[in-house]
């Protein structure tokens, strides 16, 4: 039972780190269009991105 | 340095690249031909460059780049959206690009200094795209962030909730694992940590809602909700800040999520709905010519008074309510009317805001502006059919809460009378009576029978965007189809036809149909039917906005729209009662006509079928048209309807509907029309066509994603088939708890029985909820394979290629 004391704080850290990555994932937009990433692998010329200047 | 083709994106070859402006992007005059026609010719596009149009359009960003939103309204599938964006991602200084496909948003940001905005628009419309950009006040942002917090909350709540109930599980069946008092102290204080952030953001719009409620001397379905979810959460925190007494935070926490879930459901099938009026919104042009004597001059839109004179040009869309001064043309209301043909419109005639002129270049009288336009009137419509439309009846989620109180007032009353009785099991029974009344089994049962029915619907081609939908659709007695666009659909077929002195109607359509024997547009298809075999090919030449012309033995012939190949006299067709809803093609020989073809709307292929089935299960089938009696007459007969009606105002509508139910009948609207918004919103239950107006897919509870009629039918079944599904997880969940509660109530049951109880009852009614996804259509398809697909391509691709 005494593992409890270790496991129980350890499981709220690991729920707090999978709402991080959560809201991270939300606001990154990804929640946003459920569709088309979809039809995105069927891109040939998928690869070619223009970046933002530094 | 070789350049791609503005349309196809092969390299374009050096000898075009000397040519003027226009034509130099492309790399064949094929291509620029097409992009010009697809681009619906003359569009220009360099008014968005004016720095202060650019500005009501595009943010500047921090780094100075340039963000905004275009509205692409002819995206209608994923596959248009990766099109998009690989044109896009072929310009250079365009740093990112996202197309939404359910959305039909294009989310942009580039180097304004490098890259023009008219450049991207462009590119665009080159792929047969019709772009619009979005106003920053169009208040997109704002959705955009109140859609993340939505899904936030959502996610924060069932993240919560899984864990909390874990916890719980553990604190339920501790007195059989031997739980110290350390442990149970650690899981509640654990407990209350996870559940606080899920009761305070994520319940956070339950206690909005019922603070507004309260404000406003109105009981909502928050207040109980609120009532319930926070005594629940304030109890639990006050209980183990003590270190003694029950803890409930399991149950708010699956409160907050299961109402969340079922309220996320409906907002995101509302708001696809919702799309079209975006369109609307951003139909409105950012700057307008204007003819001042007789010299035009471009003013900003906000600068139009009523008296002035506009001019619009082709492929322009009118940004105020007028009448036409000069010139004749064709003018496209789609957005507004949901007519997919566009209207003859000559001197005199009235022209709305937010149409698009398809023709010619038309000098507009101005009557209204801004606010007073049909346009600003409808957009105010659809707000207040919005919210005087009831709330969806939510009377399961009632029972849940009243259910909820219920619970913490047994729950009390057993602790009480065991405290009196024995002390010593008042906690375990206690726990027992909360666990096995957990509220799950119930809370779940409106939701998941809801939303597994409104996802088969959905496969099935019907969009739900209001939640009482399926339980109302379930119970209608009388459906009231509207003609146009709902019973028949963009396929033409000839109606009438007339000859002249020395021409017999037969020669006038056999060579009408000759002449249009090798095209593909709509009225060639219409015209197929009437070809005969073995005549010769002629050599015929294709106008866009006038039509076909042909040279036979010597005689010039040319086959298209009164307006536009005759000058004065008979414009509109040869007798206006008999054109009723009729749209005439003249047939000239050498500029002289000599016959005229009635078109009209081909019925649907599979509306005789749909109108039978509804008929035989004992529905009451009514027409309600706008149209005159004889082109309401044909399409009665064809279809068997006999309570048919023609000529109908949208307010004799309204009229007739709200007559219908005061005789105790429930209305199934079906309508697609500008026109139909009131009685969309007035019937039962109404369902629009997807193709049709915006404001009548706003104020209509379902649309018909895939404009096939058959759909009624089965969704029909679907719907009493999701209402029996609901009535046995409710009579289940309600029936396990008036024997489980007794039994725990006396002291039967040990808490982690009752555990067990509760997961299998909740398991039982998502599984039976399920079930309706797994079931087959009820009816077979009235349409074989390939008929149906011919329904569902309504419009000729443009464009491509």
């Amino acid at each position: 039972m005494t593992a409890l004391y270790l496991l129980i704080p350890l499981s709220l850290v690991l729920v707090a780190l999978a709402i991080a990555a959560f809201i991270w994932a939300v606001n990154s937009g990804q929640f946003e269009d459920l569709d088309t990433p979809a039809w995105r692998v069927l891109d040939d010329d998928a690869s070619d991105r223009h970046d933002p200047p530094a | 340095m070789t350049l791609p083709c503005r349309h196809c994106g092969d390299n374009v070859p050096q000898s075009r690249t000397l040519l003027d402006e226009p034509a130099r992007g492309y790399c064949c005059a094929g291509c620029e031909a097409a992009a010009a026609f697809a681009a619906g010719e003359a569009v220009s596009f360099s008014d968005y460059d004016h720095d202060d149009v650019l500005g009501s359009i595009a943010l500047m960003t921090a780094e100075g780049c340039r963000e905004a939103d275009v509205l692409v309204e002819n995206i209608r599938c994923g596959a248009c959206a990766a099109d998009i964006e690989q044109r896009l991602r072929k310009l250079n200084a365009l740093y990112s690009v996202s197309v939404n496909a359910q959305t039909r948003i294009v989310t942009l940001r580039w180097d304004a200094q490098r890259l023009p905005f008219s450049r991207i628009l462009e590119t665009i419309a080159a792929g047969g795209y019709r772009p619009r950009p979005l106003p920053l006040d169009a208040g997109l942002g704002d959705l955009r962030r109140d859609d993340r917090r939505a899904i936030l909350r959502l996610g924060l709540a069932g993240l919560g909730t899984m864990q909390v109930m874990m916890l719980s599980l553990g604190l339920y069946m501790g007195s059989d694992l031997g739980l110290t008092g350390d442990i149970r102290l650690l899981l509640t204080w654990a407990s209350m940590l996870l559940a606080t952030p899920v009761i305070l953001y994520s319940g956070q719009p339950f206690f909005a809602g019922a603070w507004n409620d309260l404000r406003h001397r109105r009981v909502g379905m928050d207040v109980p909700v609120a009532l319930a979810i926070g005594a629940a959460f304030a109890m639990s925190v006050v209980h183990t800040l003590q270190g003694s007494g029950e803890i409930w935070f399991d149950s708010a926490c699956m409160f907050v999520f299961f109402l969340s879930l079922g309220r996320h459901m409906e907002a995101t099938g509302r708001r696809r709905a919702q799309q079209g009026l975006r369109a609307l919104v951003a139909s409105q042009p950012h700057t307008v010519t204007v003819l001042e004597d007789g010299q035009p001059r471009v003013v900003p839109a906000e600068q139009l008074r009523c008296g002035m004179t506009l001019l619009v040009r082709p492929g322009e869309t009118l940004a105020a309510d007028g009448s036409i001064l000069h010139g004749r043309s064709e003018v496209d209301e789609s957005l507004l009317t949901g007519e997919s043909m566009p209207r003859q419109r000559q001197p005199g005639d009235p022209v709305l805001a937010g149409s698009v002129n398809r023709a010619q270049a038309l000098e507009v009288r101005i009557e209204k502006v801004g606010a007073d336009t049909t346009r600003a009137h409808m957009l105010r419509l659809l707000r207040r059919a919005e919210t005087r439309k009831p709330a969806a009846a939510r009377i399961a989620d009632r029972i849940a809460v009243y259910f909820v109180s219920v619970v913490l007032a047994i729950a009390a009353l057993t602790a009480l009378a065991w405290a009196q009785l024995d002390p010593e099991r008042a906690f375990e029974i206690t726990l027992a009576v909360m666990v096995v009344t957990c509220p799950c089994a119930l809370s779940l049962a409106t939701p998941a029978s809801l939303s597994a029915g409104a996802a088969a619907l959905a496969r099935r081609g019907l969009l739900v965007t209001r939640g009482h939908t399926l339980e109302t659709l379930a119970h209608v007695t009388d459906v009231v189809f509207d003609k146009t666009g709902t019973l028949t659909d963009c396929r033409l077929e000839v109606a009438e036809v007339q000859g002249s002195e020395h021409w017999h109607r037969d020669q006038v359509l056999a060579l009408a149909a000759r002449m249009e024997r090798d095209h593909s547009h709509p009225i060639a298809e219409a015209l197929r039917p009437y070809t005969a075999t073995g005549d010769p090919a002629l050599e015929t030449e294709w106008q866009a906005g006038r039509g076909v012309s042909a040279m036979l033995q010597g005689r010039h012939y040319e086959l298209g729209s009164p307006a536009l190949l005759l000058d004065d006299s008979r414009k509109s067709g040869p007798d206006d009662e008999v054109s009723n809803g009729h749209t005439w093609l003249v047939l000239t020989e050498d500029s002289q006509p000599v016959g005229w073809i009635a078109l009209r709307a081909g019925i649907r292929p599979e509306a005789p079928a749909v109108i039978a089935m509804l008929q035989s299960a004992g529905l009451r089938v009514h027409l309600m048209s706008g149209d005159g009696p004889a082109a309401v007459r044909h399409v009665a007969a064809t279809l068997g309807i006999a309570h048919a009606r023609a000529d109908m105002l949208p307010d004799a509508k309204l009229a007739a509907v709200e007559k219908l139910r005061a005789e105790g009948a429930r209305v199934l609207m079906v309508g697609d029309g500008l026109n139909d918004a009131p009685v969309l919103a007035g019937a039962d239950v109404s369902i629009a066509m997807q193709s049709g107006a915006a404001l009548a897919q706003a104020s209509a509870d379902a649309v018909l994603l895939n404009e096939n009629l058959a759909v009624l039918v089965e969704a029909r079944a679907l719907a009493q088939q999701t209402q029996r599904i609901l009535r046995e997880n409710l009579t289940w969940a309600i029936g396990y708890n008036a024997l489980a509660v007794p039994l725990a109530v006396l002291g039967l049951l040990t808490p982690w029985m009752a555990a067990i109880g509760m997961s299998a009852s909740s398991m039982l009614v998502v599984g039976n909820a399920l079930r309706l996804l797994s079931a087959q259509p009820p009816h077979p398809n009235p349409l074989p394979p390939g008929e149906r697909e011919r329904s569902l391509s309504p419009l000729p691709s443009v464009g491509e290629g």
